[in-house]
């Protein structure tokens, strides 16, 4: 089976479930980590943001689990779902004990505001932060 | 009307309804123009899975075109008409076969119909379970595989 078409069948699994897929062999884990099928898989699942709305008060279910994804789905998500945001202003939002999504930010290209206050993530501070534009704002504690 | 023949040499007239529903065959139609009625090669496809493309197609021919909110709209594995269900009753081999053919002539719902039937067949399994069904060879040393299991960690203990 081509590469293409074995890409074609994974992508009707659910991220969550796909990713443990990885597992089947070295050809299904470079597939499944590759950025071309993050973007298939995502294509499939995720909502099409309404992009007339250019801040969020709250992190969607979509929003979270990018904090939890491989690389190559935080930054195809990023690229799709969240380049339009001018805030992101998540107050006590984020419960889990989780990394900062450093691939986010090469994407948030119209982000003005972040403010991620009480929140409970951990990790580093990404240098990428460093390449927004205009930043005001990263509270964490 | 259309001719085709298959790898095998069989050869098939169908109508250019049909014919249209492959991209492949309606771009070399077009290349070729209405005059020409020699048989368009098909040697990616037997006469047996060609007969069974045909027949998809036959189903689908009176089909509406799709309107453009069906663009957007998600869409998952799970719905899927119940004729074309029964029309994926088929041994593994075949279906992979009429995959690999929808692959080829460019059928996007016949290729879309295959691929989620077998996605339907690997959903729920366990990665043991889903080797064995497709015969895939666990290649990975027990360092790489250790590896993946570990990054793979948090989705496990969900």
């Amino acid at each position: 089976m081509p590469q293409e078409v074995v890409a074609q069948i994974m992508s009707w699994i659910f991220p969550y479930d796909v990713w443990q897929f990885r597992k089947l062999s070295k050809s299904f884990n470079e597939l499944i980590s590759s950025s071309r099928f993050a973007a298939l898989n995502l294509n499939r699942f995720a909502p099409i943001p309404d992009y007339s709305v250019d801040f969020s008060w709250a992190p969607t279910c979509w929003d979270m689990l990018s904090f939890h994804s491989p690389v190559s789905y935080q930054s195809e998500y990023a690229r799709k779902n969240l380049t339009h945001f001018i805030k992101l202003i998540w107050l006590r939002e984020i419960r889990a004990e989780v990394e900062i999504p450093a691939s986010w930010f090469p994407h948030l290209t119209n982000l003005e505001r972040l403010e991620w206050d009480e929140c409970s993530l951990v990790g580093p501070i990404p240098e990428e932060i460093g390449s927004l534009q205009v930043f005001s704002n990263l509270i964490c504690h | 009307m259309v001719k085709i023949t298959s790898s095998d040499n069989q050869e098939f007239t169908i109508s250019k309804e049909i014919a249209n529903q492959s991209v492949l065959i309606k771009n070399m139609l077009e290349d070729v123009g209405e005059s020409d009625d020699q048989p368009i090669p098909l040697p990616n496809v037997s006469g047996a899975i060609l007969q069974k493309v045909i027949e998809y197609a036959t189903m689908h021919k009176d089909d509406p075109p799709p309107a453009p909110e069906d663009e957007t709209k998600l869409k998952t594995s799970e719905d899927i008409e119940e004729r074309d269900k029964e029309f994926m009753q088929l041994d593994q081999g075949t279906m992979f076969e009429i995959i690999l053919a929808a692959n080829y002539l460019d059928m996007k719902n016949l290729l879309d119909l295959g691929c989620k039937t077998v996605a339907n067949m690997i959903k729920g399994k366990s990665v043991e379970e889903v080797r064995k069904l497709f015969n895939i060879v666990n290649d990975f040393t027990p360092e790489e595989e250790e590896q993946i299991r570990k990054e793979n960690e948090w989705c496990e203990d969900r």
